[in-house]
């Protein structure tokens, strides 16, 4: 290789405001200029023949110049605008731009490198590169507030769209309301579209106009009052839809408003479904309460008549079965009364009571001789202790004691009596009716009040359908007492219902 | 999106072997530019640009696909699956060398031999390994690489200064040469620079040759003696050169010992 050849250069270019290196293709150094030595801090005999320039360069750079700058100027002969710090001899770097040429001298290969430093510019791409990265780091973190709101708002709109939730707000500027695009759905249209506050408007149902206008502009002065008002609309599609329409105003602390936010419910199918339910319970009520009270009358009839019947002259077996006629013709009346009562208790608004200071001793006697006439082959004793008078219905006394009895005289034993027992205290009055006999199994004592359940032993004629113990539950219910039952094959079974007094 | 536009896939030529060249980290498949048509001639070849370099799609590039060398391992087996003929010989270049023992590991039979040029399995020194590079050097690289962002686009598709004496570089090729995304240029670096395939060297079944510069700044010769010792079969050939880019600046030598090696070691 012939350096002799670049001898020119230093005389020429050592005061260029430029630092120039040549090197081999290795990356020798073999000439250099003394601005070069001068900004990197190296003497221009440290550096000629002794170093490569790669090895100037920190280690980052180093690689930089492998896998970067050497392919470049091996596949293009010539590279430019690298960017690179060179290690200073007495520590630190020192950042310079550089371009590089291959040039083929006589067969052999050499670089020529020009080289600017970066002081300044270094400095001012610092804080470039710093901005950058804030920049960047603000973006990330608002991309990821933009993705948490969007998920938000995505499943607040399932959640609207689900509970039929359309949402409206006031301009503050114009005062004039703004609606979701869902709310044309709520008009009647076939699609999301814009609506005006004026076009809303002429939905309203003219007859709900006024009172929607005076709730809204209550909310608007009453300073933080709430808005709700229910009215129609009449939808474009000729369906009538009712709509709670609710929101709320926050104000500035100066007074004025500052934003006003509401939301629409449609409620038509909540009331629609409601009236429906209604309409089935009252024709429900009604069917059973037709149906009882027919019957009554007939049943009525065949009472009397075999009651007359009875007292009439007869041979043995007729007035045995003329008794059999006037006992099914009382139990069916019984049990149309139970069936009326458990229509009230069900479907209608509750057994109706209307309690009164009674003698109790008197009602419940004369109840219980009722029953010895009722059931003349079995024993009912009465005993009672305290007070005799109480505050209570005395038919639905008379009934309650009746099922109770009835109930004992079903299920107990038939040998043994059946005892009713009442005591009046302070806080109100208990009646209980005992029997002996099978106790009820402890997997029916959980249900033995509602409709329709029926003890394990069927087969007695005595059976009711099963309302008996129900509408006896509601009669203490209604008088806002309560009734338990204890069974055990040695205690027997006691219904005990307790009635508070008067508050 | 097809292997094709996804990893800019060329392949010429046809023969008893497909030869897949893989680029290392910094440039594109014009890497080879000096050793491919030696061998397509003879041979099917197979060059590609990883993705996110060259010319390959950059829409292709997924950040967490690419946050391994496994990805780039999936798109190597993608491109012999679609394209390679015959028995594949899998040229690569520093970490290309350890995408292809990756990708030959995940699907045995799928490289029956493999040229590995100035390969390093670890970049950083670990007890008695000597990667030649502390943490705090990569670190230093990472750092070189973003200070040359700011000018990145025109540094990496640089001007033609003029090469009088080598007219037939074309513009077409300095235009997209050592041409990438910085974004991307930045998180290749850091897989390339931080991965550890010391185990997937030592599970390769089929036969290596390594190519080992004598003066490699990236991948010193140490490293090359460690890869002789614990790949399992394999050839070292240590070839006088400075610098990390033997295909480059020793072509002939590189062509000559590939040839070596497929005459003598692999099986066709």
């Amino acid at each position: 290789m012939c350096v002799d050849d670049f001898s020119g250069l230093d005389a020429t270019y050592d005061h260029v405001p430029c630092a120039i290196l040549v090197t081999n293709a290795a990356g020798m150094i073999l000439r250099v200029n003394k601005m070069f030595c001068e900004w990197t801090g190296y003497d221009a005999a440290q550096l000629i023949g002794q170093r490569k320039l790669q090895e100037l360069l920190s280690v980052g750079g180093r690689m930089f110049h492998q896998t970067h700058w050497l392919p470049l100027l091996e596949m293009q002969r010539s590279v430019s605008e690298l960017k690179i710090e060179f290690k200073r001899p007495e520590g630190g770097t020192v950042a310079m731009v550089l371009n590089a040429v291959r040039h083929r001298h006589e067969g052999v290969d050499f670089d020529v490198v020009s080289a600017f430093v970066l002081a300044e510019r270094n400095r001012f791409e610092q804080e470039l590169l710093i901005a950058k990265r804030q920049a960047e780091q603000t973006l990330q973190e608002h991309l990821a507030v933009q993705h948490e709101l969007s998920v938000t708002d995505t499943r607040l709109r399932v959640a609207l769209e689900s509970a039929q939730l359309y949402v409206w707000d006031l301009d503050p500027q114009t005062m004039t309301p703004r609606y979701d695009n869902g709310v044309a759905l709520l008009l009647g249209m076939d699609a999301p579209l814009p609506i005006s506050g004026a076009l809303y408007a002429n939905f309203i149902e003219p007859a709900d106009r006024d009172l929607e206008a005076e709730a809204f502009s209550l909310a608007l002065n009453g300073k933080g009052a709430e808005y709700r008002c229910i009215y129609r609309l009449n939808g474009a599609d000729g369906t009538q839809r009712t709509v709670v329409s609710t929101g709320r105003s926050v104000f500035k602390p100066d007074g004025q408003l500052l934003r006003f936010v509401g939301v629409l419910h449609d409620i038509s199918e909540v009331g629609r479904q409601k009236a429906l339910a209604e309409d089935r319970a009252l024709f429900a009520e009604q069917m059973m309460g037709i149906v009882s009270h027919d019957l009554r009358n007939p049943l009525q009839v065949i009472s009397m008549a075999s009651e007359r019947l009875g007292s009439s002259e007869m041979q043995t077996k007729q007035s045995a079965l003329v008794g059999h006629v006037r006992d099914a013709g009382l139990r069916a009346q019984r049990l149309v009364e139970d069936l009326l009562d458990f229509a009230q208790a069900r479907v209608g608004k509750g057994i109706a009571v209307t309690p009164a200071y009674i003698d109790l001793h008197k009602t419940l006697e004369s109840a219980v001789e009722a029953l010895r006439i009722v059931y003349p082959k079995r024993s009912i004793v009465f005993e009672m202790r305290g007070e005799r008078d109480g505050y209570v219905d005395a038919d639905r006394l008379t009934q309650l004691v009746g099922n109770l009895v009835s109930n004992a005289m079903a299920y107990g034993a038939q040998s043994s009596h059946v005892t009713v027992s009442a005591s009046r205290g302070n806080a109100g009055f208990t009646v209980a009716v005992h029997n002996c006999g099978v106790p009820i199994p402890s997997e029916l004592i959980e249900t033995v009040f509602a409709p329709m359940t029926r003890g394990t032993d069927a087969g007695q004629s005595a059976r009711s359908v099963g309302l008996g113990l129900f509408i006896v539950s509601e009669i203490t219910k209604a008088h806002r007492g309560q009734i338990k039952v204890s069974s055990s094959s040695a205690a027997g079974t006691t219904f005990t219902a307790s009635f508070p007094a008067p508050s | 999106m097809s292997v094709q536009t996804r990893n800019n896939v060329k392949s010429s030529g046809s023969g008893p072997l497909t030869m897949v060249f893989a680029h290392g980290f910094g440039c594109d498949q014009n890497m080879w530019r000096w050793i491919e048509p030696s061998f397509s001639s003879g041979y099917q070849t197979i060059l590609f640009d990883l993705v996110g370099c060259g010319k390959s799609d950059i829409s292709a590039y997924d950040v967490d696909k690419y946050s391994t060398l496994d990805g780039y391992a999936s798109d190597v087996i993608d491109v012999i699956d679609h394209f390679a003929n015959g028995p594949v010989v899998f040229i690569g270049h520093s970490v290309s060398a350890m995408i292809g023992a990756i990708a030959a590991n995940r699907r045995p039979g799928l490289v029956s031999a493999h040229v590995m040029i100035g390969p390093s399995p670890s970049y950083i020194n670990e007890g008695t390994y000597p990667g030649g590079f502390s943490r705090d050097d990569i670190d230093s690289l990472l750092t070189t690489l973003e200070n040359n962002y700011l000018g990145w686009s025109s540094a990496m598709a640089p001007v033609i200064m003029g090469s009088p004496d080598q007219p037939e570089l074309a513009i077409e090729l300095t235009n997209s040469f050592c041409q990438t995304d910085p974004e991307i240029a930045k998180r290749f670096a850091r897989v390339t620079f931080l991965s550890d395939n010391r185990e997937d060297v030592a599970k390769l079944s089929a036969p290596v040759l390594i190519l080992q510069s004598t003066d490699d700044f990236i991948a010193p010769v140490p490293v090359g003696e460690y890869l002789a010792e614990v790949v399992p079969v394999n050839r070292l050939e240590i070839i006088n050169n400075s610098g990390h880019c033997l295909h480059l600046s020793q072509p002939q030598a590189c062509i000559a010992s590939i040839q070596r090696f497929i005459s003598s070691d692999v099986d066709r």
